[in-house]
């Protein structure tokens, strides 16, 4: 009778192991972890996110006001303009800060609806399996098969080139790297035994996804959804320098450092600073995912 | 063997399918052709008459079929802004583009698997840390920003290397440098993974305990192993060098497929465009079967798997 009842019991304790409860001293764990990289890391994200939230305050007046006697001014010499002008006098400060603005809020509403997607449909298809799962991978792959930014340019040549087909581009280009990643894990998780009880029991299939299966992926999705935000501010970036994104007057790192391409032979800094801002910044976001992946002690991205 | 390749040509075809389709879809969404090919004055008959010419007035499945069969002859329109055939104004710019695109893809090889086995030999230690710094830059920094910075030092500053052209070989290294790093930075760290991974194993245990040497335990019992995920992701790097050129061609002026595929948005030059993403899609699937047959030389069980 008791061995009957062993394989039972040790399934259970199978399944508490998928979801242990965080002690404390755990919880706290990841704080520990941070070695300097990671503290220089998180702090200088933090101050760019910051900076471009109070950009108003930091650098008021319009990014794309130009003054052509301050043309070419370079940084640290006319206290107007502190990081200099580019070719028709704008104020790089100003420039840059909105532009990073951009950027980040690019790259935040497209990792949502990317993540959303993604997940969404990397549940459905390891979920229901079958010509479902069937299609959705099939979809994966044929855009997986493609060079991104060549899609983005016939997209950008079919659709036109505005905000919302950039956000849309952008949020596309990832969800294929949620959908495979949660698929697998789905796949593995429904035949798990915590999950089989909670069928046995009733529940359907909103509450076993919602309740049971999404929780135990978070880990992944949380550092995919990490390296995707730098992913997608490279893209953003990469398209507003080839034209296709954020369009002037409004500035973009992408397109600022376009501008100052054809100069940087006499005035280096209007590409200069824009290029390093972006590496600053995507260096920072690639840097935190990693210490994340590791954390975690997931292999994805 | 056979039957394992037939099914991954099977499936590469799929996905090409797959892609064609997607560019029929985009190629209708650009706006009505016969619109824009009609001069001002003509009536509606005229429009008709134009419009069945085309074969427009067909059900869009028989339209399909007709742009497929096209394709097979190699027909893959005509170039609005160079009136000539798209496909011939496409392979003009091919070399250019394979002259940055395969000495970088070769680089990333020949650099990024001695450097991530390096690194695993070096866990924790001064060279991996350095490696992984490497890896992670070239990973995260956008490439157009990285040649910015290269052409200033060495282009601007200490005028070693031109800044813009492909006339000489000089002109080869910044761009080839800046291709480079992104898929020498993700072959880097999957061979340092993948080694880390295959040095825990029972067999390296067991080829110690037989006495081998160091480096014959390294080349000849690790590294095969270790190889098999590396030899996948060389595959996927295809799609992201030539991703890769379009942005880099923009920077250093390089006559090549990406400066092509930007300027055709300009005159709306779709049939450049779908040309050039098609041609992508074909080298991205041609770089995965070479990577299937890859793996029969270095994964013995795929033959076994695969029923011989």
């Amino acid at each position: 009778m008791e061995k009957a009842l062993t394989p039972k019991s040790a399934g259970i304790a199978a399944s508490n192991q998928a979801m242990p409860a965080l002690t404390q001293g755990q919880r706290w764990r990841w704080l520990r972890e941070m070695n300097v990289t990671i503290r220089v890391a998180t702090v200088v994200l933090l101050i760019m996110v910051l900076a471009v939230v109070l950009a108003d305050f930091i650098a008021p007046g319009d990014p794309t006001a130009q003054s052509l006697r301050a043309r070419l001014t370079p940084p640290l010499t006319n206290p107007d303009y502190l990081l200099g002008t580019d070719g028709t006098g704008r104020d790089l400060l100003m420039r840059l800060l909105h532009g990073g603005r951009v950027s980040l809020l690019i790259g935040i509403t497209a990792t949502i609806i990317g993540t959303v997607v993604g997940v969404a449909l990397g549940v459905v298809s390891g979920y229901a399996r079958g010509w479902v799962d069937e299609v959705i991978s099939y979809v994966a792959e044929v855009q997986l098969s493609l060079p991104f930014v060549l899609l983005a340019i016939a997209v950008a040549l079919v659709l036109g080139r505005s905000l919302a087909v950039l956000i849309g581009l952008a949020a596309l280009s990832t969800w294929p790297l949620y959908s495979r990643v949660v698929r697998g894990e789905v796949l593995s998780l429904r035949e798990r035994e915590f999950v089989v009880a909670a069928r046995a029991l009733g529940g359907n299939s909103t509450h076993i996804i919602l309740r049971h299966l999404l929780p135990n992926i978070a880990a992944p999705i949380l550092v995919l959804a990490t390296i995707n935000i730098g992913r997608i501010i490279l893209l953003e970036s990469g398209l507003s320098f080839l034209g296709i994104g954020i369009q002037p007057p409004t500035p973009s790192w992408g397109n600022m450092i376009s501008d100052g391409r054809e100069v940087l032979p006499v005035a280096w800094w209007i590409s200069t600073l824009p290029a390093l801002a972006l590496m600053l910044l995507t260096l920072a976001i690639g840097t935190l995912g990693d210490w994340l992946r590791d954390v975690l002690d997931v292999a994805v991205g | 063997m056979a039957r394992f390749l037939a099914f991954r040509l099977l499936r590469t075809l799929l996905t090409l399918l797959g892609v064609v389709a997607l560019t029929f879809v985009l190629g209708r969404l650009t706006g009505d052709p016969v619109a824009l090919m009609l001069p001002q004055q003509a009536t509606l008959d005229d429009y008709n008459r134009m419009r069945a010419a085309l074969g427009l007035d067909q059900p869009l499945l028989v339209q399909f079929v007709r742009y497929l069969e096209g394709l097979t002859r190699g027909d893959l329109g005509r170039s609005i802004v160079f009136q000539r055939p798209a496909a011939e104004v496409v392979a003009e710019r091919i070399p250019a583009t394979l002259a940055l695109g395969a000495p970088a893809l070769l680089l990333s090889v020949m650099l990024g698997v001695p450097l991530g086995m390096w690194a695993a030999y070096q866990r924790n230690r001064l060279p991996d840390r350095l490696i992984a710094g490497l890896s992670l830059a070239g990973q995260s920094l956008p490439s157009f920003a990285i040649a910015i910075v290269l052409i200033l030092v060495f282009s601007v500053t200490l005028r070693w290397t031109p800044t813009f052209g492909s006339d000489t070989w000089r002109h080869y290294i910044l761009p080839t440098i800046t291709l480079t790093l992104y898929p020498l930075a993700i072959i880097i760290r999957l061979t340092r993974s993948s080694m880390l991974e295959v040095l825990n194993q029972g067999y390296m245990r067991t080829a110690a305990a037989k006495g081998l040497s160091d480096r014959i335990r390294a080349t000849n019992h690790a590294l095969p192993n270790a190889l098999i995920p590396v030899v996948t992701v060389i595959g996927l790097q295809v799609a992201a060098i030539i991703s890769g050129a379009a942005i880099v061609e923009a920077v250093f002026a390089w006559p090549g497929l990406g400066t092509l595929a930007v300027g055709s948005i300009g005159g709306r030059d779709y049939p450049v465009i779908q040309t050039i993403v098609l041609i992508s899609a074909a080298a991205f699937g041609i770089g995965n079967l070479l990577v299937d047959l890859a793996y029969f030389a270095i994964d013995p069980r795929i033959q076994t798997k695969a029923g011989g």
